[in-house]
């Protein structure tokens, strides 16, 4: 990691600390800004958190490791996340996640090679009445076929590019 | 949607507050008690008790937390709720936390549920703005706020103690209990978790009474339950019925009657099988967070019962031996049965195992997983024994 | 219901204090205050009558079963619970019956507060006890002839006296995690962890240094160091209290005996041992004889017999650190008593390499309080490679220097790169208690009835002073006893009787 990426990321987990008064239980929503926008919990941001809020850098691993939707290792950029409980599966996720796999060339639990997507499975999204369903970050894909897989691609693949690159990071400050 | 309507009715945000704010706190916890209503998320707890339970305990700090943490496969009731009706669930917190005597209600959202983030974040700076929420809540002596924080991806974090943990900072392993959260919870203090529709199932009890919400229901099941259905139905959807609705009458709403069995309660519940659909929705017999998945005729029931452990081994929290060990060893059982390759002997020692897990584990995910194995090894044995897989032998 | 106090300290923490939460990490519950709603005022403290089996006795309110078990002698297993840890509850061996609820509950989490009746018998809990054990050895990669704790091993114990004759569930037949044995003084192998959790709450919140934790979800449950890196790689100080509490042979001491077994086998090595005095009266257990029972002579016979060439007292290194120490310690008294300067007061010792890396770590800024002199075991190692390989005429990299020292860190200080100052690895290898009990065991040899042989000269010669640097204290009173008389002028027992300096000795407060 660069010198400068450092300061600005132990800078932010500063303000963040500070925002939950230095307190553990500030643990989740630090983890979770932090991996909204770096795509993972960097080995260097578990040890920034855990000096901030007086924590051992293991538990801060031990948290990060828990939970689905936070990790270590950098994510794509866009999160896919597929329903596989049982109502999405009676609807067909099957043929939903083997157009997944076509589409974006890469098996469930990976990234892309240019770090744009990662595909992975997820439980119940609570939308078993319109299943197969699909999250993609925070937007919720409902009813989704084959067919609809690739336009769904397709709209996070005309996101690159400089001008919407900037829209997000600002949208990602608010 | 159904015949009955009651949670999903009408409501006046901030009128079952108000007319909390007029009473005093015991006269609040006695007019959910005279409901009779239990949790809602599946649990099934007399909500005046757990009330009543925080009110008591001495301590000057208490929270009330709404676990709007819906993981239950086939449950989306509270997706339902969050978002169409999020001012009457304020409401139902904030009349909770009145009658405990907290000042501070969490609302714990699942991470998959981030897109309602913004609105719900909004509706709450409205309701500061209208003194629903603050310092002096509609002009009375009685502060409190709501605060949303997310989860991150952890079924087992819709148990109460594992959801306290997590907002703790820590990872989402359950507590033993006793202590109850009750009197040890969040920051060890006092604190009521509750379901969604617990709480403004409350809300409405405040304005329309407690005999309205008597009206429907048994007598160890009052009022009305939400049902999120999906599966090999034709209509698919959240219905409101009365508890002690029996499930072939859920079926006739849905229109999935040809169905071969229904899992009431989601991958923790009851796989019911149809011989038995004249069973009653309710705490007496199939309890349930209000999730109903139809099985139609066409599906095979191992691979509803592998379905079911796949989820339970990615979501147990690892803490507990019976749970991290024994929902792998019945999902491979159940593989296994797919291949034609298990024997009676040890279907039978899986099946004392899973009986143990309901008794030895550490939480209700542990208690619960091996229900459907149970079930469907019990109930549709002619289906599962003896296989010979199609592609090879 | 007495809940165990740790220390706060966080490493590197900026002057934050930790906070609202109890400081037990990763491990959860009961570290956590607990409160227990009394029925009635005057509950707590008062007694309540519990059944136990067909036993009936009354205990102090918030007694857990376990503790009540106990008190009428019946026996319940456990494998995650420790009386040194904070609660997990997380095994399930202990589970009971308890009359009104419908589960069993975990006998040693389970806080007696009304009237019950309690079972240890019935069917459900036999069967729960099994089946723990099963599902245990379907993941414990190994078996028991191969493993050093044979004989030794709390699951081992618990499979025999439950009953396991099958392995219901399977057993692994290849490994699951590589073993690493990165680290100079602690090996770890995940293979043969049942996750109890005892090492991750020994090192959180015994030890504070927090090198262990349990990481992901689920039957990808592993208890990692951060990012799963290499031991050697991470803040782990050595101390080897999380080998002490594990129940089984997932974590152990780096064993060296095979090379100085190759070592002692080959006839141009001078193979030479400097026993600590603790070890001398610990060694002993492993020949069933009552613990602190002293085979100093005894364990000098045996170790000869067993090959080495000459057994040396580290109390002889440890007079040396005394004067040492002591000068260390005077010289810095007159700078700050005499010339009014700042001098680097108060002075720790640094015997133990275990706290040398844990100040290294966690307050590098005490470091030039700590002594600068090297512990008795690098002293004595130092000086066999110069001093006495010259007097004795032998060529110090023919000299293979062994030290039995109790703890494992002392194997890590061996290696430390400095400790050179011979112009060789000053020692070779650093043997535990343990590991020299199994050498003198393989050889053969009955330590108990070894006639008893004092040790070599020239560095056979200590002070009792040297001896007392076993007790807790003993260290500074020996440099106390030492400096007192120097700058007195006056004979310790004359003021102190029998030269004990009592107050700096022993566990209270801070020394």
């Amino acid at each position: 990691m660069l010198a400068s990426e450092r300061e600005s990321l132990r800078h932010e987990i500063a303000e963040l600390a500070e925002k939950y008064e230095h307190k553990r239980d500030g643990m989740m929503p630090i983890l979770e800004a932090i991996q909204e926008k770096y795509r993972c919990v960097s080995d260097f941001a578990m040890q920034e958190i855990a000096r901030q809020l007086g924590v051992f850098p293991t538990e801060v691993y031990g948290v990060a490791s828990f939970y689905s939707f936070l990790s270590t290792e950098p994510r794509g950029k866009f999160a896919i996340r597929l329903c596989r409980t049982l109502s999405c599966d009676f609807a067909g996720k099957k043929e939903v996640a083997r157009q997944l796999e076509n589409e974006l060339g890469i098996g469930f639990g990976r990234t892309t090679p240019d770090g744009q997507f990662s595909l992975e499975y997820c439980n119940c999204l609570g939308m078993c009445d319109h299943g197969p369903a699909m999250l993609v970050n925070n937007d919720v894909y409902t009813e989704v076929s084959p067919e609809l897989v690739s336009e769904i691609l397709e709209k996070y693949r005309r996101m690159f590019g400089p001008a919407s690159q900037l829209e997000e990071k600002e949208a990602a400050h608010v | 949607m159904s015949s009955v309507v009651h949670i999903m009715e009408r409501y006046e945000a901030g009128s079952g507050l108000k007319k909390a704010l007029s009473m005093s706190r015991t006269d609040v916890i006695r007019t959910v008690r005279e409901s009779g209503i239990k949790g809602r998320g599946g649990a099934g707890f007399p909500t005046a008790v757990k009330w009543n339970l925080c009110a008591v305990a001495q301590s000057p700090k208490k929270f009330i937390v709404c676990n709007a943490d819906e993981g239950e496969p086939g449950t989306f009731k509270d997706r339902l709720l969050l978002t169409e009706r999020p001012e009457v669930l304020f409401d139902g917190i904030t009349i909770g936390g009145y009658a405990i005597g907290a000042k501070l209600g969490v609302i714990y959202l699942r991470a998959e549920y981030a897109y309602m983030k913004p609105g719900l974040e909004a509706a709450l700076a409205a309701r500061r703005e209208r003194k629903l929420l603050g310092k002096k809540v509609l002009g009375n002596d009685f502060e409190f706020d709501i605060e949303i924080r997310m989860g991150a991806g952890a079924y087992v974090c819709g148990e109460e103690t594992a959801l306290i943990e997590s907002l703790e900072g820590s990872r989402g392993e359950p507590r033993n209990r006793p202590p109850y959260p009750v009197n040890t919870g969040l920051v060890g203090v006092p604190t009521a978790v509750n379901n969604v529709e617990t709480l403004i199932a409350c809300a409405h009890i405040m304005v329309k009474g407690p005999e309205w919400f008597r009206k429907q229901g048994t007598d160890a099941s009052t009022g009305s339950k939400l049902l999120s259905v999906s599966g090999d139905c034709a209509k698919p959807g959240v219905y409101e019925v009365g508890f002690g609705t029996t499930v072939r009458e859920v079926l006739k709403l849905v229109e999935g009657e040809g169905a071969k069995a229904v899992q009431v309660g989601g991958a923790s519940g009851h796989t019911v099988p149809a011989k038995q659909f004249g069973r009653k929705l309710g705490f007496e017999d199939l309890a349930t967070g209000g999730s109903i998945i139809v099985i139609g005729p066409q599906r095979d029931m191992l691979d509803v019962a592998e379905n079911f452990l796949d989820f339970f081994v990615e979501e147990s929290c690892g803490q507990c031996t019976p749970c991290r060990e024994g929902n792998p060893k019945l999902l491979e059982g159940v593989r296994l049965l797919k291949q034609g390759r298990c024997s009676i002997n040890y279907l039978r020692e899986l099946q004392n195992l899973g009986r143990t897990m309901q008794v030895a584990s550490k939480c209700g995910l542990g208690q619960s997983s091996a229900n459907a194995f149970l079930d469907v090894t019990e109930h549709f044995r002619s289906e599962i024994l003896g296989r010979v897989p199609a592609s090879k032998e | 219901m007495p809940t165990k106090k740790t220390a706060s300290r966080k490493p590197g923490a900026t002057g934050k204090k930790p906070t609202d939460v109890a400081p037990c990490g990763t491990a959860p519950t009961s570290e956590k205050p607990m409160t227990i709603t009394a029925g009635k005022p005057g509950d707590i403290g008062g007694l309540v009558s519990v059944k136990i089996d067909d036993i009936d006795i009354k205990v102090p309110f918030g007694t857990t079963i376990l503790e009540a078990a106990k008190t009428v002698g019946i026996r319940i297993p456990t494998l995650c619970y420790h009386e040194d840890l904070c609660l997990a509850g997380v095994c399930r061996i202990c589970s009971v019956e308890v009359s009104k609820q419908k589960t069993l509950q975990t006998a040693c989490t389970f806080p007696i507060t009304e009237p019950i009746t309690v079972s240890t018998t019935s069917r459900r809990v036999r069967q729960a006890r099994r089946h723990v054990l099963d599902l245990l050895l379907s993941k414990h990669y190994g078996e028991c002839y191969s493993c050093f704790r044979n004989n030794n091993c709390e699951l081992q114990a618990l499979a025999k006296e439950y009953g396991v004759d099958f392995f219901r569930f399977g057993h692994p037949d290849k490994p699951r995690y590589e073993v690493d044995r990165s680290s100079y003084a602690v090996v770890r192998d995940m293979n043969k962890c049942v996750l109890c959790r005892r090492c991750v709450r020994t090192c959180n919140d015994l030890q504070s240094v927090g090198v262990l934790t349990a990481a992901h979800r689920s039957d990808q449950t592993k208890i990692e160091t951060f990012l799963d890196r290499n031991l050697a790689d991470v803040i782990c100080i050595n101390c080897g209290q999380c080998i002490n509490r594990c129940p089984t042979g997932a974590l152990r001491a780096k064993d060296p005996t095979d090379e100085i077994w190759a070592a002692i086998d080959d006839p141009r090595k001078h193979v030479v041992i400097q026993t600590a005095p603790s070890p001398r009266a610990a060694v002993g257990e492993a020949f069933d004889l009552p613990p602190g029972t002293s085979v100093t002579q005894e364990m000098n016979t045996a170790l000869r017999r067993s090959g080495f060439d000459r057994v040396f007292d580290t109390n002889t290194t440890a007079d040396l650190t005394i004067i040492e120490e002591g000068t260390e310690l005077l010289t810095r008294l007159y700078k700050a008593l005499v010339k009014k300067e700042e001098a680097f007061l108060p002075q720790f010792t640094s015997c133990s390499p275990g706290w040398v890396k844990f100040i290294e770590h966690f307050y590098p800024e005490w470091l030039p309080h700590v002594s600068s002199c090297k512990s008795p075991q690098q002293m004595f190692g130092a000086l066999i490679k110069s001093y006495y390989a010259q007097k004795q005429n032998i060529d110090p990299a023919d000299i293979v220097s062994v030290s039995l020292m109790p703890c494992s860190a002392k194997k890590f200080e061996a290696n430390r790169p400095e400790m050179r100052s011979s112009g060789y690895k000053d020692v070779d290898y650093g043997l535990t208690t343990r590991e020299t009990a199994q050498m003198i065991k393989e050889a053969g040899i009955d330590l108990p009835h070894m006639p008893k042989s004092h040790f070599d000269l020239p560095f056979g010669d200590g002070s009792g002073a040297g001896l007392i640097f076993g007790a807790t204290g003993g260290v500074m009173e020996a440099a106390i006893r030492t400096v007192f008389e120097v700058v007195t002028g006056l004979k310790d027992e004359q003021l102190f009787t029998d030269a004990n300096v009592v107050p700096v000795r022993g566990l209270e407060g801070i020394r």
